[in-house]
């Protein structure tokens, strides 16, 4: 790889994907100066791997806020300090660099996002991670109730299928 | 919800109904096993969106970029290293 491309490759990088990492990382460390050095060790990181960006398997996205966890984490480990609570699921065990089939199904799940409609995902959006009801999500899209429903099962039932095809079951369970 | 609504019940799944609605959702499901099935699998997959981080879905640009220009000048000192 030229040096140019490299640069483009973090550029066009940074671009796309720089604030969601800036704020993972500000939300995971509550401190803007030591996410922005966790921000830029993940662009290393990808310029190390560029393979993540061409190989078609899971997301960029995914495997980039994956990176930005895990170096959190072990940073936290490195100081020797009490690791802080990493607020993720309940199931997910806090201030634990995930093991490779986790990392796997966790950027295999944003695939599968990816896979879908902008209108399914949007649902999913809304619904989901915004926490919104039915009739405010009807509103904001500017859809029927039903029209919501009707995409939010169509969008569960096709992230369902995405995951199984990639095995995301299997690979957290090892 | 008196008969199957796969629709209702993906939004039950992704904890969008009401009060109203989910109560109708979870008369109907104590008495259906096709829906308690299905609902089984929604979950599956809304267990896996919860795992995922709300910064998924972000697409602002970025602020700043001091982190992009570290990395540019560790990749620019790491090429004009020998070797």
């Amino acid at each position: 790889m030229t040096g140019r491309s490299d640069e483009q490759m973090a550029r066009a990088v940074f671009a796309e994907h720089g604030r969601a990492m800036q704020l993972y990382a500000t939300r995971l460390l509550g401190d803007r100066e030591l996410a922005e050095d966790v921000v830029q060790e993940a662009l290393i990181r990808i310029w190390r791997h560029p393979e993540v960006l061409t190989n078609g398997q899971g997301s960029i996205r995914g495997w980039l806020l994956t990176t930005v966890r895990n170096i959190v984490i072990s940073r936290a480990r490195a100081r020797a300090v009490r690791p802080w609570e990493i607020p993720e699921s309940p199931t997910h065990p806090a201030a634990v660099e995930d093991h490779a089939g986790a990392v796997v199904a966790s950027v295999t799940v944003h695939a599968a996002l990816d896979t879908l409609t902008a209108e399914h995902r949007a649902v999913i959006e809304q619904v989901y991670l915004r926490g919104r009801d039915l009739d405010e999500v009807a509103r904001i899209l500017g859809v029927p109730k039903g029209t919501v429903k009707s995409r939010a099962h169509y969008a569960l039932r096709a992230l369902r299928k995405a995951m199984q095809t990639d095995d995301v079951w299997e690979r957290r369970a090892q | 919800m008196t008969q199957h609504d796969l629709d209702e019940l993906a939004a039950y799944a992704l904890g969008a109904l009401g009060a109203d609605e989910a109560s109708r959702v979870e008369a109907h499901l104590g008495a259906c096993a096709d829906c308690r099935a299905e609902l089984a699998e929604l979950r599956q997959v809304s267990d896996e969106l919860d795992r995922l981080p709300v910064e998924t879905f972000v697409h602002e640009p970025p602020e700043g970029d001091r982190a992009l220009r570290r990395a540019l000048r560790r990749i620019r000192d790491h090429r004009g290293r020998p070797g």
